[in-house]
């Protein structure tokens, strides 16, 4: 089944574009996956690895879950604790809370295995070139290390 | 028509005689052997007029072809009156066993003497037939035949096995048969064979019905049938669950769909009126017309359609019903295909979340399959929208969600909580929720389910040194995140929470 990705338009929630949704089409063949920890795993993805000074790049969030394991599959939820170059660049993760559960929930909650894609979208725009890592590090779990490469070239 | 004298002399006689003779070839040689005794002991008018008219006619024929065109010319005093170039020639002008044209054709359309009715008027071969210049018999072949065929199908006489396929076989030969008794036709004239008399029947019976129709219909308007017979099937073919937004037309499995069928003009001879499924199989799925899998009417009806295998994805809209006479479709219904939908969505309590750090309550979702029966949504996603209308004090800030696409033929269970962690603050929030669906077997996405609507209703109120959390979720009609639809079934009201 194609994965379905929301972002938040004015108060609603509409479908993701058509290029998100593709990053998220690669999630099984994606090459480094976060750590399974616990029955969780947290990936980061994104369209590319080199972007130029300026560019937007979207992070793609996944959480896969093992067997049994509940699933709050509504959202878009929240990213909390994501970190670029070793800077908190999202709100932290309020006191007290489940990084896998919004603060208000009303949906369905289902069992795993599943793959939930249904996270927002965070994006960062960088002006000096150079590698930069981002990580996203809800309380105990931690995603893969995304590695961007961002190009001075493109501002000539 | 030329006018010649031995045809004056033959209407003298009453008899319809040819103005010509129309093609050399030969009968069959066993055909031939019947008739040349015949000819060599008793030739002559005074013979043929001891015939009944079609025979007299057909006897004429039979002298042309075995004694050949001058001997019948010399005993009838006729003359022939040159070649007609090949392009006055019918396309289907050929003789009974298929043998070119090889001598003069004398004959014309407009001449005072020609078919009548639309269906045949204006046939080369069918007015040379009615001139008594040739026959239809076995191994004729060729637009007129069919025309003939489809004229007998037409009038109720069934050709079951090769219907109008342009051949004149065994099968026309008994249809034609069982149409010269219908007719009146008597004695040795009742054999199989079409000329002059026969023709004149048809001609007048053809009349009686006026011409084929052309078009196909598209369910929408009245579509006239050979006989003129007028069906008018439903414009759509979809059952009342199918909710207004969704383009693709659609009944479910199990359960009857009324569709209106009307039929006027047929007349009490003439065959029914057929309904059937064009298209039925394994991958467009199957449907039955009051349980069967054709239907005949006489006269307009309510039918019932219901699916039985569902439209496998991928096969939307290859079903259609047809209407269709003795074989012959003359109208036919817009696509659609089977497939069950969600409606109705049920919510019932479950439990209360009051301990750890949620409060809330957990509900059990349901809803209904239009076919009875949720299994058949097995190609079915629901996905459900929260959209937040109100938002204050401890949960500012959380927005809407929605469940994305899940499987339509396993119930979920929906949580509505907040972590204690954030009700620390008085708060009041209200959402709106409803569903839409997804069909793989039509192809349709997005499609508001019926009946799912919900408010749901949470606060946090200080009560003493602490909190109690309240939330109520009731069957409303709303709209959440675009999507409208009526209420949904189920009021869950909860007494307030400690926090």
């Amino acid at each position: 089944m194609r994965p379905e990705l929301f972002i938040r338009v004015n108060g609603r929630v509409i479908k993701a574009p058509e290029a998100d949704i593709a990053v998220a089409e690669g999630y099984e063949r994606w090459p480094d996956k976060g750590k399974l920890t616990d029955g969780r795993r947290l990936t980061i993805m994104a369209t590319t690895r080199s972007y130029a000074v300026g560019d937007e790049v979207r992070i793609i969030h996944v959480l896969e879950v093992a067997a049994d394991r509940p699933v709050y599959v509504s959202g878009p939820k929240p990213i909390f604790e994501e970190y670029v170059d070793g800077r908190l660049a999202t709100a932290p993760l309020p006191s007290g809370e489940d990084p896998l559960e919004p603060a208000s929930y009303d949906g369905p909650v289902v069992r795993g295995p599943r793959v939930d894609y249904n996270w927002d979208i965070s994006t960062y725009r960088f002006s000096k070139p150079g590698m930069h890592q981002v990580v996203w590090k809800p309380g105990s779990l931690a995603s893969n290390r995304l590695s961007i490469e961002v190009d001075a070239a493109s501002l000539i | 028509m030329h006018r010649t004298d031995a045809v004056a002399r033959l209407e003298e006689r009453g008899a319809r005689t040819p103005r010509s003779h129309p093609w050399e070839g030969g009968r069959r040689e066993s055909e031939a052997a019947q008739v040349h005794p015949e000819l060599s002991t008793r030739h002559g008018l005074p013979h043929l007029r001891a015939l009944g008219a079609e025979s007299r006619a057909r006897e004429i024929l039979h002298l042309q072809r075995v004694a050949g065109n001058a001997a019948v010319s010399s005993v009838l005093d006729m003359k022939s009156t040159g070649p007609v170039p090949d392009d006055q020639l019918d396309a289907d002008a050929r003789s009974p066993i298929g043998g070119p044209p090889s001598i003069a054709v004398q004959r014309k359309i407009g001449d005072g003497h020609d078919l009548s009715s639309p269906r045949f008027a204006g046939n080369h071969t069918l007015e040379a037939v009615f001139d008594n210049e040739q026959v239809l018999d076995r191994g004729s072949s060729g637009p007129a035949v069919k025309k003939v065929q489809q004229a007998l199908i037409d009038f109720g006489f069934r050709l079951p096995k090769f219907g109008s396929d342009g051949s004149y076989g065994k099968e026309t030969r008994a249809a034609v048969k069982s149409f010269q008794a219908d007719a009146g036709i008597k004695g040795k004239d009742v054999d199989g064979v079409i000329g002059p008399q026969t023709m004149n029947e048809l001609d007048l019976r053809a009349a009686e019905f006026p011409g084929p129709g052309k078009a196909i219909g598209n369910g929408s308007a009245p579509v006239v049938g050979g006989t003129g017979v007028s069906v008018t099937l439903p414009s759509k073919i979809t059952a009342t669950t199918t909710p207004e937004l969704m383009a693709a037309d659609r009944i479910p499995p199990r359960v009857d769909t009324p569709a209106n069928i009307e039929v006027s003009g047929l007349a009490p001879i003439a065959a029914p009126v057929t309904l059937s499924i064009d298209g039925a199989n394994a991958a467009n799925g199957t449907v039955t017309i009051d349980g069967a899998a054709t239907k005949d009417l006489r006269s307009g009806a309510t039918v019932n359609l219901r699916g039985g295998v569902q439209t496998a994805p991928g096969n939307a809209g290859n079903l259609r019903l047809v209407a269709s006479q003795a074989g012959t479709e003359i109208a036919r219904g817009a696509p659609f295909s089977v497939s069950a939908l969600p409606q109705f969505y049920t919510d019932a309590f479950v439990n209360d979340l009051l301990v750890g750090e949620r409060r809330g309550v957990v509900v059990q979702d349901g809803w209904e399959s239009d076919s009875g029966n949720v299994a058949d949504l097995d190609q079915a996603d629901i996905s459900e929208q929260v959209e937040v209308t109100t938002e204050t004090g401890c949960f500012a800030g959380g927005g809407g969600v929605v469940s994305g696409y899940l499987p339509a033929s396993v119930f979920t269970q929906d949580t509505h909580s907040s972590g204690t962690a954030t009700l620390t603050a008085p708060g009041h929030r209200v959402a709106q929720q409803t569903c839409m669906f997804r069909d793989k077997r039509t192809g349709v996405t997005d499609i508001p389910m019926r009946d799912s609507g919900y408010l749901i209703d949470r606060r946090c109120i200080k009560v003493g040194p602490g909190f109690r959390f309240l939330i109520k979720k009731i069957g409303t009609a709303t709209t959440a995140n675009g999507v409208p639809s009526g209420a949904g079934k189920g009021e869950i009201i909860r007494p307030p929470q400690v926090v």
